[in-house]
Formats: C-alpha cells, sequence, structure tokens
C-alpha cells in the first residue's frame, strides 16, 4: 500500500493529564502526525470529533463518565473514515474486544513504547488492522455465539475463518500469510474485512454483551 | 273324670261365678297337681316384688287399650304383662317388703282367692289374698282322652269300633264292637313289653308304637313289626299319627321324627328339641302338622319335614317353650295342642316396640362406660311372651336375639352415632318392623373433626413458619455472604483502579519520558526498560486484585495473552490451543495467580533454556480438572538445572491449590509442564 506522505491528523480522548501531556510533546517532535485537539471527557469529545474531521482518535478506556467504549460506539457510526485506537493501561482482552466491536480499529497497551504507538498510528492510518491472537479467540467465540447471519455477505467467509482461527492459535501475520502462500498485505485486508463485519454484526446483536458480560 | 273331681274342689273355694273360669282354673289344677314337685311352676305369680303394691288383689278387669287393671285395698294398678303402674292416693303407709322370695306358687286350693278374671284368650287371672296377682296358663290344652290310671294301660278306639288296650305285661287286648275279644302276645311274635300309642291308617292297619321295641302294625289278624325310622331315629317310640294323607307319624324319644308313607321311613332329628319326654301330634286342616312336647312346639308340613331330612333348609319352626310361657303339656300323650288357642296366637299382630329409656336429646359424654336402654313389647296380655331381638347399628349388622331381655347395654362405645334397631314377635308370630332408637356418643374434644382439621392447620403452619424463619435465616446469612463478598470485590476493585488510574498513569508518563529522553542520552533506556518492567508488575497486580477476572474464561485470556506477548517479545512462536468456549465456573484470585506464576515460570526456561523455536501453551477442561500446559520443540529437558529452583517453586505453588504439577519430554520432541487443578464451583 502507498504510504501517504500528508499529515495524520489525530485526537486525543484521555482523563489524565500527564498523560495528555506527555503524548502532546510525543507528537510535536514528529513531522507527519499532528496533535489537533485533546478531550478530558467522552462528552465534550462526542461534541465537537465531527466538525475536527481527524484520521484517528486515540481513546482511553476508562473514562469518567461515558466510557471509551461508548464513545468510541457513537462516534464510530457518525463518522465511519475516521480510525479509533483504543489505549488501554489493562491487557485485558474482553474489553478490546469490546471496544473492537463497537467500532475500534485497533489496541494498543499504554506501556507500549513512543515508537510503538507512532508505528501503530500510521499503521492505522494506511489501513492496517492489528489482531493479536487472543482478540482473536474473543472474535472467533463471537461468531461462533452469533450463528449464521441471514445476509451471507456478514458471515466470515471459509478463507476468513481459516485466518481468524490461525491468529487464534497464536500464529502471527507473517506465519499465516506462510502458511497459506500469501502475501502479508492480504492476510491484512482479510483481518481488515473480519473487523468490518464483526462492526456490522455486533451493531445489531446483543450477543456481544453476553459474551463481554463477566 | 278326674277333670270333673278337681273342678268340684275348686268350686268349693269361695272364688267365682263363672262357670268358665273354674273349670280353666280346674284344669290348671290337674297341671299343678302333676308337675306339683317341681320348685318353679308353669303359671306366674306378680307380687310387691315385681312392682305390684299390694299382695292382696281384690278386684280384677281389662280395659278396652289391652291394659290389666289390678284393684289392692291400697289403690288401683295398671298392668302391661310386664311391669305395674301403680295409682295410689296420697299419704299412703309405706307398703312392708315382701316377708319372702318365695318362688313356689301355692296350691291354688290352698289359698284364698278373691278374685279372678277370665280372658277369651284362654289367660286367667286369679287375684288371690296374700300372694298377689296370679296369672294362670292360658287354654292351651284340652284333654281328649281320658287320663289313664296309673297302670299304663293305654286305648284306643279305631274306625271299625274296636277298642285297642295295651299293657305293660300283657300284650295288646282288642276287644270288638261284639263283645269278643283278641289278644296279642308272644304267642304272635309281639314280645314289646310297654305300648306306649295307636295309629290307625286309611288301609285299615293299626299300628302299634312301643317304647323300647319300635313299631308295629296289625293288618287283619296278623301282627309284625314294622321300621320305625331310617337309621338316624331310635326304637322308643312315644307318639303315633296319621295325618290327613295317610302318611304315618312317628314321634320317637332322642329328638327324633319319622314319616312313613307307604311304609318307608323318613328321619329328622331336631337337636333343638332338647329334653323330649312325651309327645303329641295335631293336623291342621290344611295340612300343617304341629308336634308338641312337654318342652317345645314344632310346626311343620310334610314338605318342609321333606326338605329338612334332605338338609335342603331347615323350614321346621320349633319354639322352645318355657313353663313362664304358660304352654303345658302332659306328661302322656293323652293332652293335645288346641287347635283354636294357637290359631288365636298366630292371628296376633306383631308386637310395637314402646322404648322406655327416654330418646336423648343430646350425645352422650365421652367416655359414657355403660350405654343401657330399656324396651318394652306392647302387647296387651302377652308381653311377657314377647321375644326380642336387637342390633347396634353401624357395629354389628347381624342380629342378636335377646329373648326376654329388655335392656340392652353397651360398653365403652367409640364416639359416633349408633342406632339401636329392636324387633319384636309372639311365638309362631311374625317379627314387628324395627324400632329405631338414635344415639350418639360424643368425641373428646380432640376427637372432632374441627379439632384435628384445626390442629393440622396449625401444625402445618407452624412447620411452615419455621422451615420459612430457617429459609429466611439461611438467605439471610447468604445475603450478608454475598454483601460481604460485593464489598470485598468493591474493595479490590477501587484497589486495581486506584492503582491503574493513579500509579499506572503516573508510570505510563515516566514511561513516555525517559522513552523520549532516551533518543538523547541513550543511558536512560535502562531506566525505560525498567519503568515497562514495572508498569508489567503492575499490571499482573491489578489483574490479579481485579474480582471482574474470578473467571475461567478470563483466566484464559489473560494466559494467552501473556503469552503471546511474551514470547512475540522474545521471538518464540507460539503455537495456542485454548478452547473459545470455556466452561462458566470460578477460579479464585489464589488460584489464577498460582497457575499463572507457574506458567511465566515455564515459558521463562523455555525461551531461555530450551533453545527452542516454538511454545506450546494449551488449556483444557477435563471434567472438573483444568489442565494447562507449557510446552517447547527445543532440546528437551534434561533435570533440574544447578542452582536453579524453578521446578521446586512450580511444584509448591501447585500444591499449595491443592492442584498437580508435572514436568517431562513432550510428545513430538522437546520438555512439557503439565499443571492442574480442580474448577471448585460456579461464579
Amino acid at each position: 500500500m502507498k504510504e501517504k506522505k500528508s499529515i495524520i491528523k489525530v485526537a486525543l480522548v484521555e482523563d489524565n493529564a500527564g498523560i495528555r501531556k506527555s503524548l502532546e510533546r510525543l507528537f510535536a517532535e514528529k513531522d507527519d502526525i499532528e496533535m489537533t485537539r485533546m478531550f478530558g471527557d467522552g462528552e465534550s469529545a462526542l461534541a465537537e470529533l465531527a466538525a475536527l474531521a481527524p484520521d484517528v482518535v486515540l481513546v482511553d478506556i476508562n473514562l469518567p463518565g461515558k466510557s471509551g467504549i461508548d464513545v468510541i460506539r457513537e462516534a464510530k457510526a457518525a463518522l465511519p473514515q475516521v480510525q479509533f485506537l483504543v489505549l488501554t493501561v489493562y491487557d485485558d482482552p474482553a474489553r478490546i474486544f469490546q471496544a473492537l466491536a463497537a467500532g475500534a480499529n485497533g489496541y494498543l497497551l499504554k506501556r507500549a513504547t513512543p515508537t510503538e504507538l507512532l508505528a501503530a498510528i500510521r499503521d492505522l492510518y494506511n489501513g492496517g488492522s492489528p489482531m493479536s491472537g487472543s482478540v482473536a479467540r474473543k472474535v472467533v467465540q463471537s461468531f461462533h455465539q452469533m450463528g449464521t447471519a441471514p445476509n451471507e455477505t456478514e458471515n466470515l467467509s471459509p478463507r476468513e475463518n481459516e485466518i481468524l482461527q490461525l491468529l487464534a492459535d497464536g500464529y502471527l501475520y507473517k506465519e499465516i500469510a506462510e502458511k497459506l502462500s500469501i502475501g502479508i498485505e492480504t492476510v491484512r485486508t482479510y483481518i481488515r474485512r473480519i473487523y468490518d463485519k464483526l462492526h456490522v454484526r455486533t451493531r445489531t446483536e446483543t450477543v456481544v454483551k453476553h459474551l463481554t458480560r463477566r | 273324670m278326674r277333670g270333673k273331681a278337681s273342678y268340684g274342689r275348686i268350686l268349693s273355694v269361695k272364688c267365682c261365678q263363672l262357670t268358665c273360669l273354674g273349670l280353666a282354673i280346674g284344669l290348671s289344677a290337674v297341671g299343678i297337681a302333676e308337675k306339683a314337685k317341681d320348685s318353679s311352676p308353669m303359671t306366674r305369680r306378680w307380687t310387691t316384688l315385681d312392682g305390684l303394691h299390694e299382695n292382696v288383689v281384690t278386684a280384677l278387669s281389662r280395659s278396652s287399650d289391652g291394659y290389666l287393671w289390678v284393684t289392692t285395698p291400697l289403690g288401683v294398678a295398671r298392668f302391661d304383662g310386664v311391669k305395674f303402674t301403680t295409682y295410689l292416693p296420697p299419704n299412703l303407709p309405706e307398703v312392708p317388703p315382701a316377708e319372702t322370695n318365695a318362688v313356689a306358687l301355692p296350691r291354688l286350693p290352698g289359698r284364698k282367692v278373691l278374685c279372678a278374671l277370665a280372658e277369651s284368650n284362654g289367660v286367667v287371672w286369679v287375684g288371690t289374698d296374700g300372694d298377689g296377682l296370679l296369672r294362670l296358663r292360658p287354654r292351651l290344652v284340652s284333654l281328649r282322652h281320658e287320663v289313664p290310671a296309673t297302670n299304663g294301660v293305654v286305648r284306643f278306639t279305631d274306625s271299625t269300633g274296636r277298642v285297642w288296650s295295651g299293657t305293660s305285661a300283657d300284650g295288646i287286648r282288642v276287644v270288638l264292637r261284639d263283645g269278643t275279644e283278641r289278644h296279642f302276645g308272644t304267642q304272635d311274635g309281639f314280645d314289646a313289653r310297654q305300648v306306649t300309642s295307636f295309629a290307625e291308617t286309611p288301609d285299615g292297619s293299626v299300628w302299634v308304637g312301643s317304647d323300647g321295641a319300635g313299631l308295629w302294625r296289625v293288618a287283619g289278624d296278623k301282627i309284625s313289626r314294622h321300621p320305625c325310622h331310617d337309621g338316624k331315629g331310635n326304637d322308643f317310640v312315644r307318639a303315633l299319627f296319621c295325618d290327613s294323607e295317610g302318611s304315618l307319624w312317628v314321634g320317637a324319644r332322642g329328638e327324633a321324627i319319622t314319616c312313613l308313607q307307604d311304609g318307608n321311613p323318613t328321619t329328622v332329628v331336631l337337636r333343638k328339641l332338647a329334653g323330649v319326654e312325651s309327645m303329641s301330634f295335631y293336623e291342621e286342616p290344611k295340612g300343617r302338622l304341629w308336634l308338641a312336647t312337654d318342652r317345645s312346639l314344632l310346626s311343620f308340613t310334610l314338605k318342609e319335614f321333606k326338605r329338612k331330612a334332605e338338609r335342603i333348609g331347615s323350614s321346621i319352626r320349633v319354639e322352645t317353650l318355657g313353663r313362664e310361657d304358660g304352654y303345658w303339656f302332659s306328661p302322656n300323650t293323652s293332652l293335645q295342642v288346641s287347635r283354636t288357642a294357637y290359631a288365636e296366637l298366630l292371628s296376633q299382630p306383631p308386637p310395637r316396640i314402646v322404648w322406655e329409656t327416654p330418646k336423648p336429646t343430646k350425645p352422650f359424654p365421652p367416655d359414657t362406660e355403660t350405654v343401657s336402654i330399656s324396651y318394652t313389647a306392647d302387647s296387651p296380655g302377652m308381653a311377657d311372651r314377647v321375644v326380642f331381638s336387637h342390633r347396634l347399628l353401624p357395629r354389628r349388622e347381624k342380629w342378636n336375639f335377646v329373648r326376654r331381655s329388655r335392656t340392652a347395654n353397651f360398653y365403652n362405645l367409640p364416639p359416633g352415632d349408633y342406632r339401636l334397631e329392636v324387633v319384636a314377635r309372639l311365638p309362631f308370630g311374625d317379627l314387628s318392623p324395627p324400632a329405631i332408637f338414635e344415639f350418639s356418643i360424643a368425641p373428646h374434644f380432640y376427637e372432632t373433626t374441627a379439632f384435628i382439621v384445626g390442629a393440622s392447620v396449625f401444625l402445618l403452619l407452624a412447620i411452615f413458619l419455621v422451615v420459612r424463619a430457617v429459609y429466611l435465616r439461611r438467605v439471610r446469612a447468604k445475603l450478608l455472604a454475598a454483601r460481604q463478598r460485593d464489598v470485598l470485590a468493591a474493595e479490590r476493585a477501587r484497589i486495581a483502579h486506584d492503582i491503574h488510574d493513579d500509579v499506572g498513569a503516573r508510570l505510563t508518563r515516566v514511561s513516555y519520558i525517559t522513552e523520549m529522553a532516551t533518543e538523547k542520552d541513550p543511558s536512560i533506556g535502562e531506566v525505560a526498560d525498567e519503568v515497562r518492567d514495572v508498569i508489567r508488575a503492575l499490571d499482573e497486580v491489578v489483574w490479579a486484585v481485579e474480582p471482574r477476572n474470578d473467571t475461567l474464561s478470563a483466566f484464559a485470556d489473560y494466559l494467552y495473552t501473556y503469552a503471546e506477548r511474551y514470547l512475540n517479545t522474545m521471538h518464540v512462536r507460539l503455537r495456542a490451543s485454548i478452547p473459545s468456549e470455556l466452561p462458566a465456573a470460578s477460579v479464585t484470585s489464589r488460584t489464577r495467580h498460582a497457575v499463572f506464576m507457574c506458567v511465566k515460570e515455564a515459558l521463562n526456561n523455555i525461551v531461555k533454556h530450551a533453545a527452542a523455536t516454538t511454545a506450546f501453551v494449551s488449556l483444557s477442561i477435563h471434567g472438573n480438572e483444568v489442565r494447562v500446559t507449557a510446552g517447547d520443540d527445543g532440546k528437551g529437558f534434561a533435570g533440574p538445572r544447578e542452582g536453579g529452583n524453578g521446578l521446586a517453586n512450580m511444584r509448591e505453588r501447585m500444591a499449595d491449590i491443592g492442584g498437580t504439577f508435572a514436568v517431562g519430554p513432550r510428545e513430538g520432541g522437546g520438555c512439557e509442564v503439565v499443571l492442574s487443578f480442580k474448577l471448585n464451583g460456579k461464579p
């Protein structure tokens, strides 16, 4: 995929002022990433995001008031083109899955290095779609529980199923590409499609709530 | 004639003007004279012992309603046959008690008779001076033949006018009309010692009954012995009778009755007949036969007799008659039942039962020991001959024949509703319709339905309340426990959030700062790495504390996520096998921490010591057991390292939570750690 040279417009929804400050400083040093706006809570972010039209929004899951997951769900419905990246302290697949089902396109632990963070933002902007094995397990689980959709296009294709299962069994993207003799970009495309189908399915299904209920 | 002699004698007693009465008394006197040696004569006497207020009876009369009115110098008494109701003037001096309890009736001629009353049914009442009221027997007997003298000669006149007489020693003497005599004796083969009876059958045969030598038949000029029973009877013939059909009836000692039809005997032995000393037959115009003995009276037809003989039925009616019944039969066969008297007896309507015990208006109290109900029969003139049967429903369906008892006693009846039924009849009479006396015994209060129902309800209610109380207490205890758990969980969650929100955020910031500084000063890189490690360790603590993670599913997620991240960092491939669907079971914080630490240690060993390219992590469920494995494709297990205590730690951690630890070669090469622990409950 062609690398875009344009500046990635990033918005941040994070209640911790210290982290906001750190990230602002981090992005300020980068040429291709611009921190357009930072929000301390979900409500103010929802009010202004539409006008802001950022490329990528970083959202902390744990927010005072409206949770990050709710923010993503509402914002994604209004701004389907915007990519949402979940930031979380917890390495909690259930929550991460909830966020992804709500419309997030990727996630990152807060303890990730700045390098990883920047890479993730760029990747996301360029159409990447990270999915870990543990999240893939959740996705397999959710599709299994939702059963067959009446609309055939919303069901996973055999190939998508295969890739998802391999991912859940611990295979990395490149390992899947090797095993299936396809390009890694193709794997990414499949993953992206899986995400899309997940979003479509979970928008109407209540199964996600069951699935992620503790 | 002896009867006439007695008559004259009694007339000399200044008793009456009525000839019939005199006759009756005379007849009675015969009986009395004959049975005088018995202590209880056939008549009955009522004195002050029986409720009569005075033993001097001066006048007697019968009112139209059936009562006998007894006049004494003191007053008047009404007599219903059983008891007296006295009507006395006030201020009567006390009646002196009866002097003796004498049972023997006086000989009539020896007592002063003040008055008498003869009734159409033959009953004769006599008022005496000092002996109370006497009832002389009904006129049930009549003389038919002259009573033979003590020489024991039995006489018989046959249809041709021949006069037969039997003696005890001299055989049979027959005097023909023309005065010539014929004698049957031993020279004719007749060897009976005592002739007891004669009879003549339509064929002209004269039959002779003997005491011990059976039955003899005289046909023409010949006498021959003839069987008088069919094997069941005996040869002690007491009475002979030829009925209108020509059948010869033989009454023998020992309750045997034999009927000879065309010479063929049929015998019936009636045990009920008890003590037959004398017998006489009588036939009603319609063929019903009567047999009177000194103790009993039988009534039957030939048909009934046959049925009895064939043991088909028992239609022979036997009435055992005591002297108190007023019947009396002569000890020899010269007396016979009076046909009219029995016809009168048979035509009597059944007695009507009268309750003497007032009908209770309320139930008898519980634990009433004796319920005594008295009754009598309203049968004027014959009340003392009435016999009763009663039954108490629902206790006994069967009728209880109580003869003359006029009181029904019941002891210790359980509570309930009862119905006493009494029927009565006269000798040979029809049964009266049952008279009904209903009463009930009240139950104890604890036996009443209301009490039982009430007590049951109360008991059930009590059980319900106790169960409810126990249940509520348990529920409350559970609620309390749950609340405590919730409080604990909330506390754990709060701690987790505090660590995350405060410490976690600050460290994250430190991480960013040091990371950025590392670009300018690489020596700070170590600090950045250390900070990341601290964040990771913190993350593990938060995960362990967070109560939301107390499920097997969360544990599996976490295990996988850790393995994935760690192995990815260390460039070791992961091949995971964890079911996407796991049972909803809880795994305590302690257990998941212990197992997680073991897996962490195992993965650490794989990365550091196995020289492996791939790590295999699996989680599987075997019934109640969870098995977690961490293996590799490295050089294989070579025993514990020198100085290393990782394996011992793992074993100890697993033992702490009641699980097991095993290490060994992995199938397909390399080494494998197997950790097992039990699931102990639902989340």
